[in-house]
């Protein structure tokens, strides 16, 4: 809408979003350079912004005993798996709040939801991890994979009903006038209008799926140990290790960048279809 | 919406019902039945460090209540809200303003900013706190090389909440832009172009017409990032570990030192219902972002 | 806060009892330890016993895990047993160690934990005990440590551990900046304060550095406190933190700060050790287990010019002990194939292979002794002297929270924020209070 700035407000903007980017940047690039860097290197003072001696040894130590792509395959499996409970059961979660403003359960749902939402995880973490051990459930990929997915269902639930309230009711009603089934309606009028909102929720929700870390630390070992949990462990009892912490962690970015940005264009459309609509 | 014409009631309740039935199994596996034991857990003075415990009533509530540790931690924790906002906010929505302009380049500039949304808030945590020492950091290195003097950033009480404020706000902002971004998109277009014809110029057209318009998502806004700050942990246990002295202990912080380094977790589940209860205000909130 | 004495009270009351009985069945255990000989102790060890042939061990990430993992096919070959590890980050590990405990559901078979966390596991039993274990154990060789070591792993007079690191503290110091400044290696505080003067003040260097973080800064504070004569508690249990002693302890510390790098003001054990590593700091005070980090040339500039001596004197010459346990869970439904794995690895035969795999070496007599090891790595023949004048820290089962206490008092006192005597008294009433008196 505001194509035709003058010359001045262009510069300022183009100042504005250089300073931005930069400081957005700026870090990233720093764990990049860690990650290609010896300790000593690392803690070379004055630093310097580029350069040095740069060394592929703690990607060498990453790969080296497996568990990184171990690790790496379990955070996406949980991931994508997480996503699509929260997705699948938040939007029919929404529907249901969108097209019913007044059902008997929408107050304490909507309290559950706000409850979820503002609780910090600590709150429910031991008693959690206490029910998953009585259950015999300890360390297993699909007990993460609910876990992250509840606590994740009110972001799902809040950004799918702003995307289908924006759906006319209109076009349901005349469907349903013409026969068709409550299901076939989901399915080709409700779905194909909601697809950039979902393409939103659905990165929203991965996003922060693959980088949970409270949860994998408090209720698995081995089988269940992401890559937050992983990265974490180069914490160790008598250094920290930088240098193969950030390499651990350039590589956990790649995955995730990849789907981001592929869909960036849909985060934004989707979102100001629906999450921010009044 | 009210005007809708009502399918017949029977099938509309049983479709509600049957639609929100995954949601509320979630909910009471993971939620709702860990928030009830933790609520039974808070009655009593059980701890790792003991296997038995017994009943206590109010006890730990009276002992929290009480202490100066939580109240210090309350005080941590708003003042970090207020701050994270005032930064938040103003600059998310200049950025959002920026990147709706579409210049050229617009595309590489909006998705640099979304970096810092990526990565792993353990790697952002060690990352800053490796930036940010004063004696081999980045940061101060280079503000020395320009003459500047250097900033005790984790070290000074004061610059501690800074920090913390800084680094939440660098993973935090692109979250902001993105919906402020989406508000301005999804602006109706007549009261703009009505303003357009009235010779309106560019800083008048915000102030008067867009700002008021997107009143809604800054609300929206305002309730996402006060609760993730009450909930900021991982960032502010790796950067501080809520020092210098207690400077940077915020209520979750106060909350894992409880559970997870003293081992009382009848005293930390206490705590977690307090945070919860005290989170029910923001439940208004919600309803008005969400009328 | 009256409301925690209770509990508190019940424990000590329970502790005494344990502490009696435990005291007689050790007793016992060591008269039959003197007596009876043979290696590998069948199923019928007090703790309940039972084998298997997959196991799992918790470790704590660190160069001791490390080596562990190098020397574990070894060890599997001999005992048959397949060990698998699991760890978790040091600050949320013994949490999970105990959340398993309490599930009872024999998860882990071995752990590695930290020496305070000794009196939590052990005052609830959910340690094996290891006696039983030892008294016939020649492979292991329990004589082959002295009596404070022996000590290290006790609680209430039984053993619940062995000892997987023996880690005093020490003094680090760069040999070239003592050189050049005609420096002396210090045998007392204030020769130690006098150095890092003289160090700070030539602007060679920063004068030294130890651990303030709040974190951890209890554990050199202690070490403090020790020196100038104080203790946490006296003889009858009353916590003593409001003393001339205490005042002493913060003063001096608060004057090492002033001749520290400006970031020791948060610096932990870690990063103390990066700072003296990395850039120019005279001298360090800090545990012996950090050498492997300190003589690697990939994490430290200056390997060849920096050398270790034992700690300064103050009034006392009580120099800290710490250093990892590891012991077998009492839910563990393998302890006896639990014990096979650890009297492999931590046997006498394996002691050498194991520094050399990089772990902080372990205080045998047989390797504080070794000539060729000890002209290797000098600093395992500070271990030896260290470990007769060795205190442990207090076995308290609220330990972390009284660290914690003191930890952020101190902090507060060294900043500036509170004065010293504020902060002692208002650290010794919040002490109190935890400990229930």
């Amino acid at each position: 809408m505001t194509h035709n700035g003058t010359r001045l407000g262009r510069i300022a903007a183009y100042a504005i979003l250089g300073i931005a980017t930069l400081a957005a940047l700026f870090p990233i690039y720093w764990t990049l350079l860690t990650s290609l860097r010896t300790r000593v290197a690392i803690f070379e003072t004055p630093p310097r912004l580029f350069g040095g001696e740069l060394t592929l040894d703690n990607y060498r130590t990453v790969f080296a005993d497996g568990q990184f792509q171990a690790s790496l395959i379990i955070t996406i499996v949980v991931t994508v798996l997480a996503t699509l409970i929260a997705v699948v059961s938040g939007s029919f979660a929404a529907y249901a709040i969108a097209r019913r403003p007044r059902f008997r359960t929408r107050r304490p749902f909507e309290g559950m939801m706000i409850l979820v939402r503002a609780m910090p995880g600590i709150v429910i973490a031991v008693p959690l991890f206490q029910i998953v051990v009585g259950l015999g459930l300890y360390d297993q990929p699909i007990v993460l994979a609910i876990t992250y997915a509840a606590i994740n269902l009110p972001f799902a639930v809040w950004l799918m009903v702003g995307f289908i309230s924006g759906i006319p009711v209109e076009l349901e009603e005349s469907a349903r006038v013409d026969g068709a089934s409550q299901f076939r309606i989901l399915r080709s009028i409700i779905l194909p209008l909601v697809a950039p909102g979902l393409a939103a929720t659905t990165i929203f929700v991965a996003l922060l799926c693959w980088n949970e870390f409270l949860m994998p630390l408090i209720l698995a070992d081995q089988a269940g140990k992401t890559l937050p949990v992983y990265i974490a462990g180069f914490v160790t009892s008598r250094t920290i290790e930088y240098g193969a912490m950030a390499a651990a962690a350039s590589l956990a970015i790649i995955p995730i960048a990849i789907v981001t940005l592929l869909v960036q264009r849909q985060l934004v459309r989707g979102l100001s279809l629906g999450a921010v609509k009044d | 919406m009210s005007s809708q014409q009502e399918p017949p009631p029977g099938q509309v309740r049983r479709y509600t019902a049957a639609y929100l039935s995954p949601g509320w199994l979630l909910l009471l596996g993971v939620v709702i039945l860990p928030l009830l034991l933790g609520l039974w857990i808070s009655f009593r003075n059980g701890s790792l460090l003991t296997p038995t415990s017994e009943f206590v009533g109010l006890e730990n509530y009276r002992d929290l209540l009480t202490s100066s540790a939580f109240w210090d931690s309350v005080k941590v924790t708003l003042i970090i809200s207020i701050l994270s906002l005032a930064i938040q906010l103003p600059l998310g929505l200049l950025l959002a303003i920026v990147v709706n302009r579409e210049l050229r380049g617009t595309r590489f500039f909006r998705s640099s900013l979304l970096m810092p949304l990526l990565l792993t808030p353990v790697a952002v945590g060690l990352m800053w706190r490796l930036m940010m020492n004063v004696d081999n950091g980045v940061i101060d290195g280079t503000l020395e090389m320009f003459g500047l003097p250097a900033i005790d950033w984790l070290g000074d009480r004061t610059m501690a909440v800074v920090s913390v404020v800084i680094v939440d706000s660098w993973q935090n902002i692109a979250f902001v832009m993105l919906l402020m971004l989406a508000g301005l998109q999804a602006l109706p277009v007549s009261p703009l172009e009505a303003a357009q014809v009235d010779g309106a110029n560019t800083f008048q057209k915000y102030r008067h017409v867009i700002l008021p318009l997107l009143a809604p998502v800054a609300l929206v806004v305002v309730m996402i990032r006060i609760i993730e700050s009450v909930k900021l942990f991982d960032i502010i246990y790796i950067l501080t570990g809520g020092g210098p002295g207690t400077a940077t202990q915020n209520l979750s912080l106060l909350d894992y030192r409880l559970g997870f380094t003293f081992l009382e977790t009848s005293r930390a589940a206490a705590l977690g219902v307090i945070i919860t209860l005290l989170m029910f205000p923001l439940y208004r909130l919600w309803k008005k972002a969400n009328p | 806060m009256q409301s925690q004495s209770n509990p508190a009270k019940r424990r000590r009351h329970r502790r005494t009892a344990v502490a009696a009985i435990a005291g007689a069945s050790a007793m016992s255990l060591l008269l039959g330890a003197c007596s009876s000989s043979s290696s590998a102790p069948s199923g019928d060890a007090a703790s309940g016993g039972g084998t298997a042939s997959e196991i799992t061990a918790f470790l704590i990430p660190s160069p001791t895990e490390e080596a562990i993992k190098k020397s574990l096919p070894d060890c599997e070959a001999k005992t048959g047993v397949k060990v698998t590890i699991v760890d978790a980050p040091y600050s949320d590990a013994h949490q999970k160690m105990l959340l398993s405990f309490q599930a009872k559901q024999g998860a882990y078979d071995i752990v590695q934990y930290d020496n305070p966390y000794l009196a939590p596991f052990a005052s609830q039993n959910a340690l094996a005990e290891l006696d039983s274990y030892l008294g016939k154990s020649t492979a292991y060789d329990i004589g082959d440590f002295v009596q404070p070591l022996q000590d290290y792993s006790k609680y209430d007079g039984v053993t619940y551990g062995l000892n997987l690191s023996t880690e005093p503290f020490l003094l680090w110091y760069r040999t070239d900046i003592y050189d050049q400044l005609g420096l002396k290696v210090p045998t007392t505080w204030d020769e130690y304060l006098a150095n890092a003067q003289t160090i700070q003040e030539s602007g060679l260097a920063d004068g030294q550095v130890i651990a303030n973080a709040s974190s951890v800064n209890s554990w050199w504070w202690l070490q403090l406190l020790w020196s100038f004569g104080g203790d946490l508690q006296d003889a009858s249990g009353n916590v003593t933190l409001d003393t001339p002693e205490a005042q002493k302890a913060t003063e001096f510390m608060k004057s090492l700060l002033a001749v520290s790098p400006q970031s020791a003001t948060t610096a932990t054990g870690d990063d103390a050790t990066t700072l003296f590593t990395t850039q120019d700091v005279g001298q360090m005070i800090n545990y012996s287990g950090y050498y492997p980090v300190i003589t690697d040339p990939a994490q430290s500039k200056f390997v060849d010019k920096i050398a270790t001596a034992s700690i300064p004197k103050g009034d006392t010459d009580i120099t800290q002990l710490t250093g990892w346990n590891i012991g077998i869970p009492a839910d563990s439904k393998a302890k006896d194939s639990a014990w096979a794995v650890l009297e492999c690895l931590l046997g006498k035969d394996n002691a050498v292979k194991f520094i050399e795999n990089g772990a902080a070496a372990i205080g045998r007599t047989s390797v504080v002794t070794d000539p060729d090891l000890t002209a290797k790595y000098p600093y395992i023949a500070l271990l030896g002297p260290a470990s007769e004048t060795g205190r442990r820290l207090p076995a308290l089962v609220q330990w972390a929270e009284v660290s914690n206490q003191i930890g952020v008092h101190v902090q507060d006192m060294l900043t500036g924020k509170t004065s010293v005597q504020d902060g002692l008294s208002s650290m010794q009433s919040e002490v109190s209070a935890t400990l229930g008196n």
